[in-house]
């Protein structure tokens, strides 16, 4: 049996990989694509607390963050395509009109 | 066996996930997001997750990442010009470490163990107890679904002349 401490220290691994990639990319959509990589990875927490407790709440929250995740990804996305139709661009350094 | 499974999914999603933020090209990284996203569907079926690695392949790698490949086409990325390793990444990446530090020492010091499985884990009663207790919150996920599909048509919309 594997211990739960393992699928924990993965889940960890993949969220601070996804946070790296916030802080080091400059590409909207890839932005987009690391922050669904964090939600996979809590995911996988939640679904290995569910089973360690033998309790199946973390499994419906688990349900609930990828419903959440399909109706973010398809607002976000859409804005990302409003943002690159207005200024030809998906890089978040060249989008600074909003800096004083 | 299953020690076998666990790190040959644990290794595809831990590659994967480094090439979704080290490709220069966002089609790359999408496609290695699919492998993410696949290593862990296999291990919920490890944790006999059974119905989340079912949605988990249907829904993110069938419905979200075939979205995420459309919006890259019709955006045509370009590669970045700013390198990637500079004093900013090199400062983010001491700090994640160190909560990486914290976080792992915390884990292996506690002492909890996956026990024998209850007959009742399943599919049937993860159904039941969504239509039950947990009724009114996936009601009110319906109502986000919808007005997120009409957001999104409202904000995508072209500008009439």
């Amino acid at each position: 049996m594997i211990p739960p401490a393992f699928y924990i220290i993965l889940s960890l691994a993949l969220f601070l990989i996804g946070t790296l990639g916030i802080l080091i990319r400059r590409n909207l959509l890839v932005l987009f694509m690391c922050i669904e990589l964090m939600l996979n990875s809590v995911n996988l927490a939640l679904v290995t607390f569910s089973r360690v407790f033998q309790n199946l709440d973390g499994q419906l929250l688990s349900f609930f963050v990828i419903a959440v995740a399909a109706a973010e990804a398809t607002v976000g996305l859409a804005i990302i395509l409003l943002v690159y139709r207005n200024r030809k661009v998906v890089e978040i350094d060249e989008l600074d009109s909003m800096r004083g | 066996m299953q020690i076998a499974f666990f790190l040959f999914f644990a290794i595809a999603a831990l590659l994967g996930a480094l090439s979704v933020i080290l490709q220069k090209n966002p089609i790359y990284s999408a496609l290695s997001l699919i492998v993410v996203i696949a290593s862990l569907g296999g291990l919920f079926l490890l944790l006999n997750a059974n119905f989340i690695a079912v949605l988990q392949i249907v829904i993110y790698a069938g419905a979200i990442m075939t979205l995420f490949l459309f919006v890259i086409m019709m955006t045509e990325p370009r590669v970045e010009l700013r390198p990637l390793w500079n004093f900013q990444s090199r400062a983010a990446l001491l700090i994640l470490l160190l909560i990486a530090g914290v976080t792992i020492w915390s884990v292996s010091s506690s002492e909890s163990q996956i026990t024998t499985l209850a007959t009742n884990f399943n599919v049937k009663a993860l159904g039941r107890m969504l239509f039950t207790s947990y009724l009114f919150p996936f009601e009110i996920i319906s109502i986000l679904i919808i007005s997120s599909v009409i957001g999104a048509l409202y904000i995508a919309r072209k500008e009439e002349a």
